[in-house]
């Protein structure tokens, strides 16, 4: 059965910063969560907290309702893959993988075996030998999974583990981390700045900023309907545009936006409130005529899979659609209308956001 | 053209440098070495083999060499189990203190190795704070003699190269990356099992580094040897050292220069192959 991981108001600072400011997390058991954030936002800090490698200031770590705050790392039986993997360099791939068994005092034929076995597992069975030095940045990474996995850990941290992969291994480690995720059944920690492998990958996707959680969901909830202005432009772009609340009349929103109305569903709005709605530039449509937002397109690019179509509002402001690139044509100082189908959009009021 | 002309005034200043302070000296010293000595020209005369006949045949020179090696590989192996626990202390401490501790750990550079030795005597001496306070304690009845033989030169040698195998040593530790310390501790090792498996083997290049210097600087110190060792202990630098000033012959004294110079020349190239091998692996 597969461990959770509770964080109790869990904070941690270094000096006048606080890297990690009262967080409380609960990680279901199974579940593979990322912790997706800008840089500097604490991410490892809370890896790190969660490894035992720092201790917070305040506040409680429980594995399986067991409190691990006080355990020193080498008792706490977790898997940790670092971002430039830390390997052992003085030790062969063998030895590496080996080396938690060693420490636990698996005898030596019984080692070797389950070494093999986790790096059959990773998909890497001849440079038994070899240097880690000697090895390509993605055989590093299997080998740091595996002598991560070989202790059969209560659960798995990553801190950006694919970072320094290029861009199509990280694609195919990607997916190839995931089914061993899912094969495994262990709870996973993913720490990431890249918000498409976050939303790939997980379950649930922590958003932090300034070591706070911003937002704690699926891919779909914090893709779809973010909470603030931040996670709606820290995962992928958006479009922001102001309003004001025209009316509200059963728990619909009537947002006025440049020259147009459109309803949202709204649960605490006030008439004459000022609000910003996210809107992805894919969920963008275009209408040579109609209704909607009046407005010129001001600029069309191509990027072989997508057009972008720049849009300027009559009534001010600059948006942009992603659109099929066989869609239009439209064609740069042509008059159009912009809209939306409902539930594309979604309200984050204002004033909740220091951004 | 000009810019031509600033390189080679950049490379050229460094190479008078190198011929006037140490290659000059060095074929000097060659040429002197290998000359006949006569009595009344310190500086010797035409080219022979003799002090070098003289070196290897009379066995005072064979036990000399062999005490001055001794009391350099026990300096280094002083120096290494004393050095090592403090570098890792200096390296890994998160205390504000850390700069002074530093500083502590250098002081001895800084003061006249004259004045050291002096410190020493007065601290050794059989009436001095060690044997008294061995003595108080009970634990000797009469005063152990520490000064005026090996032991007095090792334990004052000791103290003025320490420095040199902490910083030697520091310098492998900053460089090791604390992810890998972290890495052990995940896998379960407990922190002595980190430093035997990560931390020791690969701090060895610079333990390795740190022998070598403390060995060479050891066996060629002549004030500390002097002055502890009260000119009853014969190291090969107080034997060429008494040839230049109070025997006068010079060259007889470079003949003992250069032997020492082979001789810690020969061992640290056997004692660099041997190390190679071994180190390559951790250092890749
Ligand atoms: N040991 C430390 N001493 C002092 N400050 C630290 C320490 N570790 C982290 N910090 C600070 O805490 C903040 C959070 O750091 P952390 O490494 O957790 O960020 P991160 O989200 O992992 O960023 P990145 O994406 O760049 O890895 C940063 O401002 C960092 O400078
Ligand atoms: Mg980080």
């Amino acid at each position: 059965m597969a461990t959770n991981l509770v964080l109790e108001k869990v904070s941690r600072g270094f000096g006048q910063l606080t890297a990690v400011n009262n967080i409380d997390l609960h990680v279901q058991p199974g579940e593979f969560l990322a912790l997706l954030g800008p840089s500097g936002c604490g991410k490892t800090t809370m890896l790190r907290l969660i490894a035992g490698f720092l201790s917070p200031d305040s506040g409680r770590i429980l594995c399986d309702g067991e409190d691990i705050t006080k355990l020193p790392p080498y008792r706490r039986k977790l898997g940790v893959v670092f971002q430039n993997y830390a390997l052992f360099p003085h030790m062969t791939v063998l030895e590496n993988v080996g080396y938690g068994l060693k420490v636990a005092g698996v005898p030596r034929v019984e080692a070797t075996s389950r070494a093999r076995a986790a790096l059959a597992r990773v998909g890497l069975t001849t440079q038994d030998d070899r240097f880690p030095a000697q090895l390509s940045g993605g055989q590093q990474q299997r080998v740091a999974l595996a002598r991560a996995l070989v202790i059969e850990p209560r659960l798995l941290l990553l801190d950006e583990p694919l970072s320094a992969l290029d861009k199509s291994l990280r694609e195919e480690m990607q997916v190839e981390l995931r089914q061993l995720q899912q094969r495994l059944g262990i709870t996973t920690i993913f720490v990431t700045h890249d918000q498409e492998e976050a939303l790939t990958l997980s379950d649930r996707v922590a958003v932090m900023r300034a070591g706070r959680i911003e937002q704690l969901g699926t891919p779909r909830e914090v893709y779809d309907t973010p909470v603030n202005s931040f996670v709606a432009t820290f995962l992928g772009t958006t479009n922001l545009l102001d309003g004001t609340v025209a009316a509200v009349a059963d728990g619909v929103a009537s947002v006025r936006i440049a020259n147009a109305e459109f309803p949202f569903p709204a649960a605490s709005f006030r008439p004459g409130q000022a609000v910003q709605v996210t809107l992805r530039p894919e969920n963008v449509s275009l209408a040579s005529s109609g209704s909607g937002i009046a407005g010129t397109i001001s600029d069309v690019l191509f990027q072989g899979h997508r057009l972008i179509v720049l849009f300027e509002a009559e009534a001010g402001g600059e948006w942009r659609a992603f659109c099929p690139p066989n869609s239009g044509p439209w064609h740069k100082g042509e008059p159009v209308w912009m809209g939306w189908t409902e539930g594309a959009a979604a309200i984050i009021s204002k004033g909740d956001d220091d951004a | 053209m000009r810019r031509n002309w600033l390189a080679w005034a950049w490379l050229g200043l460094p190479i008078l440098y190198f011929c006037l302070l140490f290659a000059v000296p060095l074929i000097d010293l060659l040429r002197m070495g290998f000359s006949k000595p006569l009595p009344q020209r310190i500086t010797g005369g035409d080219f022979s083999l003799d002090n070098f006949v003289e070196i290897f045949t009379n066995p005072l020179y064979r036990d000399t060499l062999w005490v001055t090696i001794r009391i350099g590989a026990t300096v280094a192996l002083a120096t290494l189990l004393l050095g090592y626990p403090l570098a890792l202390f200096l390296a890994r401490t998160q205390s504000r203190a850390k700069g002074f501790l530093l500083f502590l750990t250098l002081s001895p550079i800084f003061i006249s190795v004259v004045v050291r030795a002096y410190g020493w005597i007065v601290l050794l001496s059989n009436k001095g704070l060690v044997n008294s306070a061995l003595m108080q304690l009970g634990l000797i009845t009469r005063p152990v003699r520490l000064i005026f033989n090996e032991t007095g030169i090792v334990i004052a040698t000791t103290h003025v190269l320490l420095p040199f195998m902490v910083l030697a040593i520091m310098g492998s530790l900053q460089s090791l990356d604390i992810a890998l310390e972290d890495a052990a501790a995940s896998l379960g090792a407990r922190r002595w099992q980190v430093l035997r498996d990560v931390v020791i083997p690969l701090s060895l290049p610079g333990v390795a580094a740190g022998v070598m210097l403390v060995f060479i600087l050891g066996v060629s110190s002549f004030v500390t040897p002097i002055l502890l060792g009260g000119q009853v202990v014969l190291t090969m630098p107080v034997l060429a050292l008494q040839q230049f000033t109070t025997a006068f012959n010079w060259a007889f004294g470079s003949a003992i220069t250069l032997f020492l110079l082979a001789a810690v020349l020969g061992i640290t190239i056997a004692y660099d192959r041997l190390l190679q091998g071994r180190l390559a692996r951790g250092a890749a």
